[in-house]
Parts: structure tokens; C-alpha cells; sequence
């Protein structure tokens, strides 16, 4: 007989009789009854300016985007929150037979049902609604919505305590998790006390709770930490900062196992900002750009919040040109963690999972950008993870999972659909799709085919590690500001991650405002840079390649070392000796991107109702390929379509924010002449006042300690994109000087930026303006030493020592300056 | 039933011709309205524009069949053309615009450009420079054939389209990745 099943007559009495008070206790306390909200309201989704009279507008269909489920205790059934798109947000829970495979019932909730939670007993399912004032109660046993307590907007995660007593929710408006005391009857969740929110990271949206029931985790996405919860004393005893967004935490009653990315900044390891927190300038990774982005996974202690393992994706090393390698000393090889720690073989860790496997304890991880999920091994007493195999999900942009009944199920967003995968061998079953009758399968449109690559990107670039949303979760950004690619000095200065939202109204885009929607080029180009393919390989074809190099490579392309030091030419920096075979067998960049999303989408021409080649002559319309040129403008194609903007749940008429308007639009400040409504931003769409979309610094530049400006962008990527303005050395400098050294005059030389729109500001992270050095909208607004400042802020607004050049607000009291914020927030 | 004397049938004749011609002029000038006006069909008012070249100088420099057009290698090895379009008569200020490469033994390359300016140029209004990218970016591709570059202009109402033959040329084989630093290719 099993000891732990023996049964024990005196134990099994205290337990009834324990039970038994408990039920007393609660039964003849004060008798709270389940509420609904009084005015429900539903945040409305403003206006698309991308509309019919473009040419490239058609209508998109309705899609699910499932977004969380919850599984019952027996694993039959499955709740699943159709949360639709930013842009057109679902109201329905989806509730599933995992066995049938069937749809069993879609319940009508709320406006953008996010997440959803069932309770320990198994009787009640609450979900958590984006844009509406309250959450839904549902009954599992007839799927009836029994009343929908009031909640702030934008509730997106919900989580019980294990013994079902409390109920704690993440809120991204207030950036905060709250915790009800509750009580769950028949007739719904009787709410005992609503205490009062503990603030986490920015953006906060997924959570766990150990089973212990002592320790909340809260994962913020935007503000890439992990706030640890005490859940009795009700405060927040850590905050982790992860370094990168932290996607997803998962934990056992000593860890948490958190989904992120890697903390590199993108720098040089040894130049530029420390970045790192070592008192050192530079990140101290070898890798520097788009190069340095991975995947990771981190592993903490509960008690203290130390870091315990980190892993990564450099797995899959060196198949970009750029990877350094770690035998590649010279470089910096030596930096790079350690192989053993390479086991991270999915493209952005999204959702994980704790579950018993094969007798021990396994960790499973939803891949979004590769449509992967991969299996861990847990060590049981250090928590190490040993690496398991890695399957394609069968749909695209797998996110969340839970474990039923010994199966996977697994939530694809885009595919809007649910899958069952064997945990042993991740063998797919049963796919329950959840698109309204009649849609067509996901993509159907040459937008979604740009929202699809946007999310799934991974297989586009050489070495499958990246992708758009890695930096730009839904539309937002990301805490985090990098080097990047098209600066004068690469590896050392800075560019503030933006928020994709609202573009097609904001043209040009990017700080520069220089590219549009169908040349932002550079961006894509850093995913599968030309140098990783042999036509275009300049060391080897220093004249460019044979006209038919993509369809009959010469032998170069398919030698078994084709990078040689000796041939080094042309695009390869001098310090780069380490040789690196061809991460791909395609010739060309164009037939990989081909091969890429016929491998992803099952085709490698777009549909052509908003991609298309017009000639010019005929007014023919012709798909296109799908190629870089392709892919780029279809990634261009969403973002002008999807305007991706969160309602705003910040009243605009409140009497501070009124007052803030007109402070807003004063002469005296002029906030509204380069931030004009409605777009927010001058544009090539919106300038009421005809000024230019690109002006001088308006704060002071990042310099080095040589006074270099480090804003200044590479003289070739103003020559590619002549909308990008600097000044030229013979501008600010002779042109005998410049002529004895371009670099002399740098410390003079201006780059003309583009204002990024202020809507959705609400949303965005905590670091602002094009090199993230302010941090708050306070610090923004705010000269130097300005009263309204609180202790250890900077004021920004100041170029070079001279305040108010980024709009008058020095003569401004306190007041008004949180009165401009006020309205300011309210966009 | 009436008589008409020799006197009335002459005034008679040159009213009725007078009538006549006035009519003809009112449908020929109607006529003329109409080849003015967007028919029914919505049929585009036409104007005249040329593709061409802005010089150092800042000066547009018209493509004449048989021109020689420099294919750029630039940052991150892209490949471009730096073109661009001056137009006369009824031109928008603000327009849409379709660009198309058909060089010998290639599939045809396009762009479209959703908003282009034209400004006042002379007696006419012109773009400034356009970046054509051509893709594939590989150069070899391209140089050295001759290709058909048409570009067409069009606002609700407005349309022009032009043609020209040019030879693909890549004199200026370095890249510019930078302004002050281009790479160029290795003499061995």
C-alpha cells in the first residue's frame, strides 16, 4: 500500500472538522454580494485615417487573436479570451472541448477580453477586459456571464492564489497589480476587499503565483522587470531588472523562470555608454547592432531576486557575417557567454510553462517569432535548465500554453486557432480553429501578410533569431535604447526604441524622418544583411557578381571556405578576420526571402489587393514577389493600415487636463506648433503651420567625452534617404579643415530630426526623446532646475545649456506643468 | 398657308444659318468643355512631364533617349537610381507616383511613391531628387543593359505618363556606404 494514500481516521476528522470552521468563518461573515459595475463603459477605438480613398485600402476580415487560456482541473475544457486586435478589439471567450476538438460555446464578455483565470474550485472563469470598466464572472457550468464587477480598464492578466481566497490582476494603464480578497459562490465572486495597488514595471502583463501561494511575480513587457510580490505582507519585495522585456514568469516555490531577450544595448563591449551597469563605457558583449539582439531565458531566486542562469541563443552563432566567434579572441570572442549556456533554439520566448514530464520537472517555451516551442529539463534542486527538443507549432505566432490532461494546448494569435501537442514528442493534434464561420485562413491579405511577417520574422533573417516585435511589442516599445546601424558612429551612440503606432498619418518615419512606407530598407536590411549572401558578396565580386550569380552561382558561392582575409575588399570591417561559411545555400537575399515566406506563408507572391506593381503605362496591377523589396513593403503596408493605437483611458476633460490643452496650444509654450493635432506630430499629412518636418536639435545632443555628437547619421544613409538633413563639415567648419579631417568639426555638425507623435504617450515607456536620456514626461517638459522637477530628476528641455528650446515651459509654475502633462496623457 | 417673299426666305436663310453655326460652335465648344473636364468615366486630364536628372547644381537635367543612367551602390549595399520628374501644365502640388524599370531580359521593377511634391521650376513644376531602388540589389544585374524607365504622375485627376530609353551604367563602380570614405573596388 502506497503510505502516502494510507488513510488516517484522526488526521481525516481534524480535516473535516478544520473544514467545517472554515466553512463557518466564511458562511456567517459579513455577507457580501456580488457587484456589478454601475456604468459599464467600453473605451472606443478612435478613427483610421488609412480609409477606402487610398489605393491601397481594402477591408480586413475579423480575427479572433485569441490571447491566454485556462484549462479545467480534468483537462476537457479550455477558456480562451478573443481579445481581437488593438485596432478592433473581440468581446467574446471562447470555450473549447479539447477532446472533441470543438467550439462549445463563445460567450459575450466584455470589450477586448485579454486574460482569463479559473478558480481553484473549478466553478467560476473570470476574465479581464482591455477596454471595459469591469471584468466577467462566468459559470463553467452553463457558460452564463453572472455579473461583471467593476475593474479599471485595461485589467490583462488575472491569477488565484491556490487555496482560492484572493484574486490578483495586472493592470497596464496604472502599471500596477491588484489583489481582491474573494470569495467564490454559486452566484459569483463575492469581492471582500479590493487592496489597494502595489506599482510594478511598466507595462506590466503576465503573472504567476508560487504554489505556496506566498510569492506574486509580475512580468512587465515594457519596463523589462520582474516585480516579486509578497503576498501576505502585500508589498513588492524586488524588482528584477531582466534588461530586456520580460515576457512571460512561471515559478516553483524557489524560482522564477522568466522569457526574455537579451540585455545587450547593441554596443560596442568596450565603447560608448556603459550600459551595463559596470562603470565601464560600453555593454560588454563582442556583438554590436542587430547582432547582438537573442533570445534568453533567466532563471531567479525567490528570496532575493539574484540571477541564478541565463541562456541564450548564440546556438546558432556565426551564420550572420557579422556573429563574432568565440574562438575570434580579437573580437572579443572571450565575451560571449558560455557555450553551454546556447540552448535557447526559438525565436522570441513568449509564454512558458512548469509541468511534470517523464517524471521530472520540465519548462516549456512558446516561440512567437519562429511558430516553435521547445522543452526544458528543470533540475528539481538548482533549477538549471538542461535543453530539450524544439517543434514547429502548427499556426502561426504560438503564444500561450497550458497543459491539459497530459497534452499541450497551445494558443496561435495570428492563426487564431488552438492546438493539442504531445508533451513527449511534440507530435500536433487536434487544431481547433477559432475564426468566425466563413473567414478565410490567416493571412488572407496583403496586409496580413505584412502583420504576419511583423510577429514572425525569424525566418527572414539568416540567423533566425530576430524579429520586428522583439523591440516592438503590439505596436508599442520597449525601456531600451540602442545603438544602431545607420549612425556616423557606429556602436556607440543612441537611438530610442519607438513605438509603431499611428504611422500612416506620421510619415516619415523614424527619428530621422526619412523613410516611408516603402523604403525602410535598413531596417529589414539588418535581419539578412547582403554580405551573408554570395552574389552579393563584394570580397569575392569586388566589380559586383555575374548578372546570372542568383540562378547559376560560380564556383565562389559553393567553395567550402569562400570568405578568404585575403579577398577582403570592400564591406567587411578590417578588424573582422575570422572566417564564417554561408548561413544559407540561397545565392541571393531576394531568392532566401522568397524561399523564406513560401516556406512561412505558402506563397512567394503577395495576394495584390494592397501590394502591387502598377505600370506606369498600362495602369496594369501585378502582385509582387515577395522578396526584400517585397517583404519590406508589406511590413510598411500594415503599419500604415493598423494604426495600432491603445484607446487611451486617460479622460481628456478633466479641469487639469482642460488647462493643460490650453498651456498645450499657447503661443507661449508652442507645443502645438510642431505637435499639431491630430496627428500629434508634423507630418507630411498634418502641418497646419507649414513648418519644417525636420528641424535642428531641440535638446542637446549625446556627445562623447571628445564632444563628438553621436547623434549624427552615416553620410551614405543620407545619400540612400535624401529627406535625412545634418550638416555637412564644410557647413559649420572651412573646407580646408574639413579637407584635412571630415571628423574635425563634428562637435559642430547638427542632425535635423523629425517630432514623433505624442499620441499614445500614456503607453510608452519611461525613457523619452531620441536618445532615451529623459526619463518621464516630466523630465521632458521640464528646464533645467525647473520647480516642477522632483528630487534626482533632470529638466531636458535645454539644447546645449539654453532653456526652452524644446517648447516655453520655464515661466510655467508646478501646476501647469502637471496640467500639461495631464492633457498630454490624455492623447 | 403662308408666302414667303424672295426677301423673307433670304432673311429666313441666314437666320436658320446663323442658328446653325451658333449651335455648331455651342456643340464644338461643349466639346471642347468636355475634353477639358473628367468625362463620365472618370478619365484623367492629361499633362505633360519628362524624366530626368538633378545635376550638382541643382538643376534638372531631362533624359534624352539613348541617356546614360548611374546605378548607385549605397549604404548597406543598396542599389539606386537618383531621378527625377518635371511636369507643365495643370500639375498637382502633391501627387501619387508609379516608376517602373524594364531593362532587356529582366521582369519589370516598380515603385509607387504615395506622396511626391512638386514645386515650381522655371515655367514648370518638378520633384526633387527620387531614390529608385532597383531590386534585386545586385548590380551586375543591371549594368550595361538597356532598360525602359517610366514614370507616371496621377492625383484624382490629373495623370501624366513618361517613357524613356536609357543604358544602365555603373562608371562610379565604389560603394558609399559614407560620404567621405566610399569603398571601391580592390585593383587586384
Amino acid at each position: 500500500m502506497n503510505h502516502a494514500s494510507r488513510s488516517n481516521p484522526f488526521s481525516a476528522g481534524l480535516a473535516v472538522l478544520v473544514a467545517l470552521c472554515a466553512g463557518l468563518v466564511v458562511s456567517c461573515g459579513p455577507p457580501e454580494p456580488v457587484t456589478d459595475v454601475e456604468q459599464p463603459r467600453h473605451l472606443q477605438v478612435g478613427s483610421n485615417p488609412f480609409g477606402a480613398g487610398h489605393p491601397q485600402f481594402v477591408a480586413q476580415p475579423n480575427r479572433p487573436r485569441p490571447s491566454d487560456i485556462a484549462v479545467s482541473a480534468d483537462g476537457k475544457r479550455a477558456w480562451v479570451p478573443l481579445q481581437g486586435s488593438i485596432d478592433k478589439p473581440g468581446n467574446q471567450v471562447a470555450v473549447l472541448d479539447l477532446d472533441d476538438g470543438t467550439v462549445l460555446d463563445r460567450v459575450t464578455t466584455c470589450s477586448s477580453p485579454s486574460g482569463v483565470a479559473l478558480h481553484p474550485d473549478g466553478d467560476l472563469a473570470v476574465t479581464t477586459c482591455r477596454y471595459s470598466n469591469h471584468l466577467a464572472v462566468i459559470a463553467t457550468s452553463d457558460h452564463k456571464v453572472l455579473h461583471k464587477p467593476a475593474a479599471d480598464f485595461y485589467m490583462v492578466r488575472a491569477a488565484f492564489t491556490p487555496d482560492g481566497g484572493s484574486l490578483w490582476l495586472t493592470n497596464r494603464w496604472r502599471d500596477a497589480v491588484y489583489r481582491w480578497d474573494v470569495d467564490a459562490r454559486s452566484d459569483g465572486l463575492h469581492i471582500a476587499k479590493r487592496h489597494k495597488p502595489i506599482a510594478v514595471g511598466t507595462n506590466p502583463r503576465d503573472l504567476a503565483i508560487t504554489p505556496n501561494g506566498r510569492t506574486v511575480a509580475v512580468a512587465s513587457v515594457t519596463g523589462m522587470t520582474v516585480s516579486l510580490v509578497d503576498a501576505k505582507a502585500h508589498i513588492e519585495t524586488h524588482r528584477i531588472a531582466v534588461g530586456a522585456p520580460a515576457a512571460d514568469v512561471a515559478l516553483d516555490d524557489d524560482r522564477a523562470y522568466v522569457a526574455t531577450l537579451s540585455r545587450a544595448t547593441h554596443h560596442r563591449a568596450h565603447a560608448g555608454p556603459d550600459t551595463d551597469g559596470d562603470g565601464k563605457p560600453g555593454d560588454g558583449t563582442p556583438n554590436i547592432n542587430f547582432q547582438d539582439l537573442q533570445n534568453e531565458l533567466a532563471v531567479y531566486r525567490l528570496s532575493d531576486g539574484k540571477e541564478l542562469f541565463r541562456y541564450t541563443s548564440d546556438s546558432i552563432c556565426c551564420r550572420d557575417y557579422r556573429d563574432v566567434h568565440p574562438a575570434d579572441i580579437a573580437r572579443g570572442g572571450d565575451l560571449l557567454p558560455p557555450k553551454s549556456t546556447w540552448i535557447v533554439a526559438g525565436a522570441l520566448p513568449e509564454q512558458l510553462i512548469l509541468a511534470p514530464h517523464a517524471g521530472s520537472k520540465a519548462l516549456f517555451v512558446t516561440y512567437a517569432g519562429s511558430n516553435e516551442l521547445q522543452r526544458f529539463t528543470v533540475d528539481k534542486a538548482t533549477g538549471a535548465l538542461t535543453a530539450g527538443p524544439t517543434w514547429p507549432t502548427p499556426g502561426h505566432n504560438p503564444r500561450a500554453l497550458a497543459l491539459a490532461a497530459g497534452r499541450l494546448a497551445v494558443v496561435h494569435t495570428l492563426a487564431g486557432s488552438v492546438s493539442m501537442l504531445d508533451p513527449g514528442t511534440g507530435k500536433a493534434g487536434k487544431t481547433i480553429t477559432l475564426q468566425t464561420a466563413g473567414a478565410p485562413a490567416y493571412p488572407a491579405t496583403d496586409v496580413e501578410l505584412g502583420e504576419l511577417v511583423n510577429h514572425v520574422t525569424a525566418p527572414f533573417s539568416v540567423d533566425g533569431d530576430q524579429t520586428c516585435a522583439h523591440c516592438h511589442r503590439d505596436g508599442g516599445n520597449i525601456d531600451k535604447a540602442f545603438s544602431m546601424p545607420l549612425t556616423r558612429y557606429p556602436g556607440v551612440g543612441l537611438r530610442m526604441t519607438m513605438a509603431y503606432r499611428a504611422a500612416f498619418d506620421t510619415r516619415p518615419w523614424f527619428f530621422e524622418s526619412a523613410m516611408d512606407e516603402d523604403n525602410f530598407k535598413p531596417v529589414i536590411n539588418e535581419f539578412a544583411r547582403i554580405e551573408n549572401f554570395c552574389c552579393h558578396d563584394y570580397t569575392l565580386f569586388s566589380g559586383g557578381a555575374p548578372g546570372d550569380c542568383s540562378v547559376d552561382p560560380p564556383a565562389q558561392c559553393t567553395a567550402s571556405s569562400p570568405y578568404s582575409p585575403d579577398g577582403v575588399v570592400a564591406t567587411r570591417p578590417a578588424d573582422m578576420t575570422y572566417a564564417h561559411p554561408r548561413p544559407t545555400p540561397h545565392p541571393s537575399r531576394d531568392r532566401f526571402f522568397k524561399a523564406a515566406a513560401k516556406s512561412l506563408i505558402g506563397r512567394r507572391w503577395s495576394f495584390g489587393d494592397g501590394l502591387y506593381f502598377e505600370d506606369p503605362v498600362t495602369d496594369e496591377r501585378l502582385p509582387i514577389a515577395l522578396d526584400f523589396d517585397g517583404i519590406t513593403r508589406a511590413l510598411g503596408l500594415f503599419l500604415m493600415a493598423r494604426p495600432r493605437l491603445l484607446p487611451n483611458p486617460n479622460p481628456a476633460d478633466t479641469t487639469p487636463a482642460v488647462r493643460g490643452r490650453a498651456i498645450f496650444e499657447s503661443a507661449a509654450t508652442g507645443c502645438a506648433t510642431c505637435h499639431p493635432a491630430p496627428s500629434f506630430a508634423v507630418s507630411s499629412e498634418v502641418n497646419p503651420l507649414g513648418v519644417p518636418i525636420r528641424m535642428p536639435p531641440v535638446v542637446s545632443p549625446l556627445r562623447d567625452d571628445k564632444d563628438r555628437n553621436l547623434d549624427l547619421m552615416a553620410g551614405g544613409f543620407a545619400q540612400a534617404f535624401p529627406k535625412a538633413e545634418q550638416d555637412t563639415c564644410e557647413d559649420v567648419c572651412s573646407k580646408e579643415q574639413c579637407a584635412k579631417d571630415p571628423n574635425s568639426c563634428d562637435h559642430l555638425r547638427r542632425v535635423f530630426l523629425g517630432a514623433p507623435t505624442l499620441r499614445g504617450i500614456w503607453d510608452r515607456a519611461r525613457s523619452m526623446l531620441h536618445h532615451g536620456e529623459a526619463q518621464g514626461l516630466r523630465e521632458v517638459l521640464c528646464t533645467p532646475g525647473h520647480p516642477a522637477l522632483r528630487n534626482g530628476e533632470v529638466g531636458r528641455n535645454e539644447r546645449d545649456g539654453v532653456p526652452d528650446t524644446h517648447g516655453g515651459t520655464s515661466h510655467l509654475k508646478p501646476q501647469q506643468i502637471r496640467d500639461l502633462e495631464a492633457y498630454v496623457l490624455s492623447l | 398657308m403662308p408666302r414667303f417673299d424672295a426677301r423673307n426666305d433670304r432673311v429666313a436663310a441666314m437666320v436658320l444659318a446663323l442658328v446653325l453655326a451658333l449651335v455648331l460652335a455651342l456643340v464644338l465648344s461643349l466639346g471642347a468643355c468636355v475634353a477639358e473636364q473628367p468625362a463620365d468615366d472618370d478619365s484623367p486630364i492629361l499633362f505633360d512631364c519628362e524624366l530626368g536628372e538633378i545635376d550638382k547644381a541643382g538643376a534638372f537635367k531631362p533624359l534624352q533617349d539613348g541617356a546614360r543612367v548611374e546605378l548607385i551602390v549605397g549604404f548597406q549595399g543598396f542599389l539606386f537610381m537618383e531621378l527625377a520628374v518635371r511636369a507643365k501644365g495643370d500639375v498637382p502640388d502633391v501627387t501619387r507616383a508609379a516608376f517602373s524599370v524594364r531593362a532587356e531580359e529582366r521582369n519589370p521593377v516598380g515603385t509607387m511613391k504615395n506622396r511626391v511634391k512638386l514645386a515650381p521650376d522655371g515655367d514648370a513644376m518638378r520633384t526633387d531628387k527620387l531614390v529608385i531602388f532597383l531590386n534585386p540589389a545586385q548590380v551586375g544585374m543591371w549594368k550595361g543593359r538597356e532598360a525602359v524607365l517610366a514614370a507616371k504622375l496621377q492625383d484624382d485627376t490629373r495623370k501624366c505618363v513618361t517613357v524613356v530609353q536609357v543604358d544602365l551604367v555603373d562608371d562610379d563602380a565604389c560603394i558609399h556606404v559614407d560620404d567621405d570614405k566610399p569603398i571601391c573596388p580592390s585593383p587586384k
